[in-house]
């Protein structure tokens, strides 16, 4: 599809479900979920909450923005831009520490996981329009 | 990469289309949403 927009082709594509990024913050997920977690019986915050929570962005937004993408409803396959990422974290907030445990009963309202969603947020971003290496 | 589903839907109007497309966005992201919050 030709580009449009913004977004010029000569700059460095995003790859979505094959996105490095992405399949680094998988995985680690993957280890903590499956390896990590049963295994941690003293309850740690940081591997039972705040390592998840920080890979809300990573993990999550690539797979967004592909269905937008095969909706038609994102022009390029420019890297994730600051705003998608300010509205996903917007909405992710929203549902998850507002209408989940108000209406659904699930999770819980903690302002710290909404600083995790945004941290890791601000990572992804930077990692995503700052590579450290040439892919 | 093509455009899968405007390709199916070529068939509807403009602003039909774009009212499925977005419908369908705001369809994902609720179904996708509740599946993270159920398997976390």
């Amino acid at each position: 599809m030709k580009s449009t927009g913004l977004f010029q082709e000569r700059q460095r594509p995003f790859h979505y479900a094959r996105d490095p990024v992405f399949l680094a913050a998988l995985a680690i997920y993957l280890v903590n979920r499956l390896f990590i977690k049963p295994h941690l019986h003293p309850y740690s915050p940081f591997f039972h909450g705040h390592l998840d929570d920080s890979l809300l962005v990573p993990v999550a937004l690539p797979i967004f923005l592909l269905v937008y993408r095969l909706l038609g409803l994102r022009p390029d396959n420019a890297p994730p831009r600051w705003w998608e990422i300010a509205l996903h974290l917007l909405v992710w907030s929203l549902f998850f520490k507002w209408f989940g445990p108000l209406v659904l009963h699930r999770s819980v309202a903690d302002p710290v996981d909404v600083a995790c969603y945004a941290g890791g947020g601000i990572v992804a971003w930077a990692l995503w329009h700052f590579p450290v290496a040439k892919r | 990469m093509t455009p899968l589903l405007p390709s199916l839907l070529g068939g509807l109007s403009g602003w039909a289309l774009l009212g499925v497309k977005i419908l369908g966005a705001f369809g994902f992201m609720a179904a996708a949403n509740l599946v993270i919050l159920y398997a976390s």
